[in-house]
């Protein structure tokens, strides 16, 4: 504390408040130096209170590895000009800031270390308390309850001799074809097995190929923005009037890798695919092999 | 002289591929975070897959797969997906029976040597409107009398139509997106052409025509790999 100026009834001090002061009330009082005319006699006590940051959430409290997320961290004491630290590997690019909100991109690198990240605000001087933010690796695919496919599973649908092949969401895929599908949802997770929200690109490849159509269907890529949850297809078919033989059928693996930012990850889920006509019989199986 | 004046056309040319290639694309979504690219494992065709996507560039894609060849995979650094032309380079580096070429804004990986047939048939007329799947602009274009009669002539049968993964909305919203639709048009224009006009109103898909010779006959597919 350092007076810088005093007066009968009036003195104006600093006070410097370590990093390290506990949060809140102080009793201060005034206390007269002791002299020949004047009594050493303390004065009444007044309550001068020290306020620190104090994050109280953020939301959203996960992000994508190799992906920028924007978050809001809500609180107190923020003053005008905080930063926010986030860790080894986020950058904190902050958009906008109240005494009691920060709006911010996390960008999250690559090689950030994955799981949990303190976050703390620091506002004169002080630093906050810390709440966690999740680093998500991709992990696995998990099945979706959906209106038209519970359980994550539709159902059979048979378009023989002609007919629309239909997503999930409606969306009319192809028409007037001839053949067999149905329906998948998923839910890309993390390693807590939570839902993961940001930009990525899905591939799928195929393994242990079995069927009529030699040599097998390709790779195929897909980018999913922000709020994405998956559906996937499964059609074995023509355009009509050609429909499959009676013994017109495949069989393979379905293996799954995301690429976000410069990060690629393979998923655990192994799918086994079994789809067409088995004797005159229309299948289209799809089953987990492996979470 | 005359050297002087070929090697200048020639430098103005590549400045115009370059200005042309490095046009802003047209689709939505988050640009690529520029930077090197590993490609590690993959098939020519999901490297050219995975250039684009980060481009934001349309293409397209021809093979011809012998009787018995095993497909190569690359593995290859791509400085800069971006810079596009360096990025191609690096790509058919490694595969040397391929050329990379840009026409319309498309990029074409294409065979040095031949092109496949079906590619070079002339469609009278291809015209789809407010079409929102792309596979349904393939499978039209398969369906047109010109394609029909060139698969008879030249003994090719056709692999069942692929489709793949797609965003889902979530149950309990309602959804927000755009539901996009393609207009393509196109008159007198070989298969190819059909292809890279497809994917050039998509504004980054990338399309790939797979040959295959097997033991009696051959089969094609032609597939959109990359939206």
């Amino acid at each position: 504390m350092t007076i810088t100026s005093k007066t009968d009834t009036r003195i104006e001090a600093g006070f410097t408040i370590a990093p390290a002061a506990p949060a809140g009330p102080r009793l201060v009082r005034v206390v007269l130096p002791a002299g020949p005319d004047v009594l050493s006699l303390p004065s009444n006590f007044v309550t001068f209170v020290v306020e620190v940051p104090t994050v109280t959430s953020i939301t959203p409290s996960r992000g994508l590895i190799g992906s920028t997320t924007a978050v809001t961290i809500n609180g107190s004491v923020f003053g005008t000009n905080p930063t926010v630290q986030a860790g080894s590997g986020i950058t904190v690019n902050i958009n906008s800031a109240s005494n009691t909100q920060i709006s911010a991109n996390f960008v999250v690198a690559s090689n950030a270390p994955t799981g949990n990240h303190n976050v703390t605000v620091t506002a004169g001087g002080q630093t906050s308390n810390s709440v966690n933010f999740f680093v998500q690796v991709p992990t696995s695919l998990a099945r979706l309850n959906h209106p038209g496919a519970p359980g994550g599973v539709g159902p059979l649908v048979v378009i023989d001799p002609s007919g629309n092949v239909v997503t999930l969401n409606g969306t009319v895929k192809a028409t007037n074809m001839c053949g067999v599908y149905r329906n998948v949802a998923y839910d890309l997770v993390d390693q807590q097995g939570q839902h993961i929200d940001g930009t990525y690109t899905l591939t799928e490849s195929f393994t242990d190929y079995q069927g009529s159509f030699p040599p097998g269907p390709q790779t195929q890529s897909f980018s999913f923005t922000p709020g994405a949850l998956l559906t996937d297809i499964h059609f074995l078919g023509f355009p009509a009037p050609q429909c499959l033989g009676s013994n017109q059928n495949e069989t393979f693996r379905q293996r799954f890798t995301i690429t976000a930012g410069q990060g690629t990850y393979l998923l655990t889920t192994v799918v086994r695919v079994t789809i067409g006509r088995f004797s005159g019989t229309y299948r289209a199986d799809v089953v987990i092999e492996t979470p | 002289m005359c050297q002087c004046s070929s090697l200048a056309v020639l430098i103005l040319m590549q400045i115009l591929i370059i200005g042309v290639v490095q046009e802003q694309p047209k689709g939505s979504g988050k640009p690529y975070d520029r930077g090197p690219m590993r490609i590690e494992q993959k098939s020519l065709t999901e490297g050219l897959a995975d250039v684009l996507r980060a481009a934001r560039k349309p293409g397209g894609i021809a093979r011809i797969h012998k009787r018995g060849s095993v497909e190569r995979k690359l593995t290859t650094l791509v400085n800069d997906p971006v810079r596009i032309a360096a990025a191609l380079d690096t790509l058919i580096s490694t595969e040397p029976e391929y050329k990379w070429v840009l026409e319309n804004g498309v990029v074409n990986i294409l065979p040095k040597k031949e092109l496949p047939s079906l590619l070079s048939v002339q469609v009278r007329i291809f015209e789809a409107k407010n079409t929102a799947s792309m596979h349904d602009l393939v499978a039209k274009l398969l369906a047109s009398p010109e394609v029909k009669k060139a698969q008879v002539e030249f003994h090719l049968e056709a692999n069942p139509l692929r489709f793949g993964f797609d965003r889902l909305n979530h149950p309990s919203t309602e959804s927000t997106e755009e539901k996009r639709t393609l207009d393509v048009q196109c008159r007198n224009c070989t298969v190819r052409e059909v292809l890279n006009r497809i994917v050039r109103a998509h504004g980054f898909a990338v399309w790939a025509y797979d040959e295959y010779e097997l033991q009696e006959t051959k089969r094609f597919q032609i597939g959109i790999v990359s939206q």
